[in-house]
C-alpha cells in the first residue's frame, strides 16, 4: 500500500515535474546544426547527471524532501527567498528529480529527455532572440545619442570657424563688397620653423615635423604625468592643475583673439571694460567649470576653451599642423587601445576606485561608456536631463574615465536636479563630456539613473549618470602656442574630458557618450586650418570630421567599449582637406569663370567671380 | 539640490560677486531663478541672494554702459588719453 502510494506520488511528482515543463513546443523548423549541436550536448550531460548513482532513499525521507522542496518553490515563486534557501532548493530538486528518474522504465526516461530537450530549446531560442532584441535597441539608443554628441561638436566647430574667418587679414583690392564676413588674407603667425613648407621643400618638411613631434612629445608626457598624479591620489594637485590651466587658455587665448580683433577692425576699446571683461570671463569660467554652476554655462564655457585653443593653435605652420595631427591620430589609438596606453589605464583605475575624473577634462558628452549601462543624456526636455555637455577644458587633457561618486556628483547639481531632488526625480540625465583628445569611450554604468547623453561637462554638472562613476579624463594639456610672440604654453593636453552631466541639464551621468575635451580641438583644429583657405575646403572637411564621429559612435555601439574619437575622423578630414583644397577651389573656378570686360567695369556693376574666396562667389 | 547646498552656493556667488565680478551675480541669478519659480517653499534668503544678485548685476551693467558711453562719444575730445586706447585708430 504504502509503496503503491509512493509510486503514485513519485508518479504525480513526476507528472508534476513533466507538467512543468512540458511544453507543446515542437520542432517547427529545422533545427540549425549549432543549436543542435548545443541541445545534444545539454542532453547528454542531463543524462550523465541523472543516471549517476545515488543513494537509495526511503520513502520518509523522499516526502520529506518533496515537502521541503514544495515549501521552497513556493518561497521562490513569492520572490522572498534567500541564497541559501535557493541552493538547498536545487539540491532538492536534484536529487528528486534524479530519483525519479531512476524509477522510470527506459521509454519514460526516453521521453523525458525528449521534453528537457525542447524546453531547452525554446530556451535558446528566445534568448538569441533576445539579443537581437538588445543589439536593436542599443543601435537606437546610440543613434539617438549621436545627435546629442553632434551638437556641441557642431557649435564647437561653426566657432573656431567663425574666429579664424574673422581674423584673417582682408584683401582690400579684390573684393568690392562684402557680404561675408570672410576677410581674406592670412593670418598665420609666425611658425616655429620659419619658413612654410609650400610644394617639397623638404628642409621645411622635416623642420614642420619636428615640430609636431616636439608637441605630439609634450602630450605624451602630459599624460603620462597626469595619468601618475591620479593614480596617487594627488586631487588637490590635480584640481590646482587644471584650474590653473583653465584660467590661462581663457585668460589669455582669449586675451589674444580679442586683441586681434580689436586690432583688426578699429574698435576702439579702452583697458578698464577689456580687463573687466576678461577677469569676468576667466574667472567665471573657473568657477562655473570646477564648482557649480548652470550646465548651459558650463557646456559653453567648454566649447569657447576648446574653441578658442583651436584657434590658437591654427598659428602652427601649415604642414606642422597636418603633421601633428597624423601623429595625434595614432597616439590616440596607441594611448586608447594598446594595454599600456595611459588613457586606457586612467580609464579602468578611475573605473575601478571610483573616482572621479575632474569635470574640467571631460565634457560629459562622454563616449566613455565604462560600464554596462549607457546613459545618455539627452536635453533635458527629452529625458529628464538635459544633455549638458560639459566641456572641459580647452587644453587637451587626457582624461581617464572616472567614475564618479554620487556625493560629488550631487554636489554639482544642475537646476533641474535643483528641482528634480525637490520633487524626488531620479536623474535622467547625467551627461560628461568628456573631452579626451582622442578618446570615445562608452561608460556604461548600471546605475538607476536614466540614460543620459554623457556630455560631461566639466565639474560643474553634476553627474547624475551614476550613482555614479563620473568619469572624468584627466588629460594633459599640452598647447603650444607658436605665435608671433613666441610665447610657449605648455598646456596639458586633454585627452578627453568627460563631463559628467547630471540632471537634466548638463550634468550627465556617466552613462551616456563621453567625448573627450580633446577631441573637440582638434576636431576644431583641423577645420580650422581649413577654413584658412575657401568655404569649400571648409565644408568638406567639417562634413567629412563629423562622418568620422558618427562612423566612430556607430563602432562604439558595436563594440562596447573605450575607442579613440580622433583617428577615422582626423583621417577623413585629411583626405577631404587634400581634396578640397587641391583640386575643387580650382574647379569651381573653372566652372563659374566669365570673362570680365575690364574697362566697363567702373560704369555699371557686373557679375564679378572673385576666386579668391574660394567659391566662386558673385559679387555686384 | 538639497536647499541648504543651494544655500550655500548662492551665498558664495553673491559675496564673491562684490569682487569686481558682475558676471558671477548674473550667473548667479540664471542658475538658481528657474529653482525659485518651481520650488516655492525655499527659504527667504535665497529669494534675497538671488534678487540682489540679479539687481547688483543689472547696476553694474548700467555703470558700464555709462562709461562706454562717455568713453567713445569723449574720446577724440580726450586727444591725451590715449593710454586708454588699445587700438590704433587710424583716424586719430
Amino acid at each position: 500500500m504504502n509503496n503503491n502510494e509512493n509510486r503514485n506520488n513519485n508518479n504525480n511528482n513526476n507528472n508534476n515535474i513533466y507538467s512543468n515543463q512540458n511544453e507543446a513546443s515542437t520542432s517547427t523548423s529545422e533545427e540549425d546544426p549549432k543549436l543542435k549541436q548545443e541541445l545534444d550536448e545539454y542532453i547528454r550531460n542531463q543524462k550523465e547527471l541523472l543516471s549517476s548513482p545515488m543513494d537509495d532513499i526511503s520513502q520518509e525521507e523522499y516526502s520529506k524532501i518533496l515537502k521541503e522542496y514544495r515549501a521552497l518553490f513556493n518561497l521562490y515563486r513569492q520572490k522572498q527567498i534567500t541564497p541559501e534557501q535557493k541552493i538547498t532548493l536545487n539540491e532538492h530538486h536534484q536529487i528528486l528529480v534524479k530519483y525519479q528518474y531512476q524509477h522510470l522504465n527506459p521509454e519514460q526516461q526516453q521521453n523525458y529527455l525528449l521534453q528537457q530537450r525542447e524546453q531547452a530549446k525554446i530556451r535558446k531560442i528566445k534568448e538569441q532572440q533576445q539579443k537581437k532584441k538588445d543589439m536593436y535597441d542599443n543601435l537606437r539608443y546610440y543613434a539617438k545619442e549621436i545627435s546629442s554628441i553632434i551638437r556641441p561638436v557642431i557649435l564647437c566647430i561653426c566657432l573656431s570657424i567663425l574666429w579664424v574667418k574673422l581674423t584673417r587679414q582682408v584683401d582690400t583690392s579684390l573684393i568690392t563688397s562684402t557680404d561675408i564676413d570672410i576677410i581674406g588674407g592670412s593670418n598665420s603667425s609666425g611658425n616655429q620653423d620659419g619658413d612654410e613648407a609650400e610644394g617639397f621643400n623638404f628642409k621645411g618638411l622635416l623642420n614642420s615635423f619636428l615640430n609636431a613631434g616636439l608637441i605630439i612629445g609634450n602630450i605624451v608626457i602630459a599624460t603620462f604625468v597626469i595619468l601618475l598624479l591620479f593614480k596617487f591620489n594627488c586631487s588637490k594637485v590635480l584640481y590646482g592643475l587644471f584650474m590653473f590651466t583653465v584660467f590661462m587658455l581663457i585668460g589669455i587665448f582669449g586675451y589674444n583673439l580679442l586683441s586681434t580683433l580689436i586690432y583688426i577692425y578699429n574698435i576702439p576699446m579702452d583697458w578698464i571694460t577689456l580687463i573687466i571683461f576678461m577677469f569676468n570671463l576667466s574667472i567665471v569660467g573657473v568657477i562655473v567649470i570646477f564648482w557649480k554652476g548652470p550646465s548651459k554655462i558650463q557646456q559653453g564655457y567648454l566649447i569657447l576653451m576648446s574653441s578658442l585653443m583651436a584657434f590658437s593653435l591654427t598659428g602652427l605652420a601649415d604642414w606642422t599642423t597636418w603633421i601633428l595631427l597624423a601623429l595625434l591620430a595614432c597616439w590616440d589609438l596607441i594611448a586608447v587601445l594598446c594595454p599600456f596606453g595611459p588613457l586606457k589605464m586612467l580609464v579602468e583605475h578611475s573605473d575601478n576606485n571610483k573616482q572621479m575624473i575632474p569635470q574640467a577634462l571631460i565634457y560629459s558628452t562622454m563616449i566613455w561608456m565604462m560600464a554596462k549601462d549607457v546613459r545618455i543624456n539627452i536635453d533635458g526636455n527629452s529625458k529628464n536631463k538635459d544633455d549638458g555637455e560639459i566641456y572641459e577644458l580647452n587644453e587637451l587633457k587626457q582624461v581617464s574615465s572616472i567614475q564618479i561618486d554620487e556625493s560629488e556628483a550631487s554636489s554639482q547639481g544642475s537646476t533641474q536636479e535643483l528641482i528634480d531632488s525637490n520633487q524626488r526625480n531620479s536623474y535622467k540625465e547625467d551627461y560628461k563630456i568628456n573631452i579626451k583628445d582622442n578618446t570615445i569611450r562608452e561608460v556604461n554604468e548600471d546605475d538607476q539613473q536614466e540614460e543620459k547623453i554623457s556630455y560631461n561637462k566639466q565639474k560643474a554638472k553634476q553627474d547624475d549618470d551614476d550613482d555614479d562613476i563620473d568619469n572624468d579624463d584627466t588629460s594633459e594639456k599640452q598647447s603650444l602656442t607658436n605665435r608671433k610672440n613666441s610665447i610657449k604654453h605648455n598646456s596639458e593636453q586633454q585627452d578627453g574630458i568627460r563631463e559628467e552631466e547630471e540632471s537634466n541639464k548638463d550634468e550627465g551621468e556617466d552613462e551616456g557618450l563621453k567625448l573627450g575635451l580633446g577631441d573637440f580641438v582638434f576636431y576644431s583644429v583641423l577645420i580650422a586650418r581649413a577654413a584658412m583657405h575657401d568655404w569649400i575646403t571648409t565644408f568638406a572637411c567639417a562634413i567629412a570630421v563629423l562622418f568620422g564621429l558618427t562612423v566612430t559612435i556607430f563602432l562604439l555601439s558595436i563594440y562596447q567599449k573605450a575607442l579613440p574619437a580622433l583617428p577615422i575622423s582626423i583621417v577623413f578630414g585629411i583626405i577631404f582637406y587634400v581634396i578640397s583644397s587641391f583640386m575643387l577651389g580650382s574647379l569651381m573656378e573653372y566652372l563659374t569663370r566669365i570673362p570680365v570686360v575690364e574697362n566697363n567695369m567702373k560704369n555699371y556693376s557686373d557679375l564679378k567671380l572673385d576666386y579668391n574666396n574660394g567659391c566662386s562667389f558673385v559679387y555686384l | 539640490m538639497s536647499e541648504q547646498e543651494i544655500l550655500s552656493i548662492s551665498k558664495k556667488m553673491f559675496y564673491g560677486g562684490f569682487v569686481f565680478l558682475p558676471w558671477l551675480w548674473l550667473v548667479n541669478w540664471i542658475y538658481f531663478n528657474p529653482v525659485l519659480k518651481q520650488r516655492p517653499g525655499l527659504s527667504k534668503k535665497i529669494h534675497f541672494y538671488v534678487k540682489w544678485s540679479f539687481i547688483g548685476a543689472s547696476v553694474w551693467a548700467v555703470l558700464l554702459a555709462i562709461w562706454i558711453i562717455i568713453f567713445q562719444t569723449n574720446r577724440i575730445k580726450w586727444g591725451y588719453k590715449i593710454d586708454g586706447f588699445y587700438v590704433y585708430v587710424p583716424k586719430g
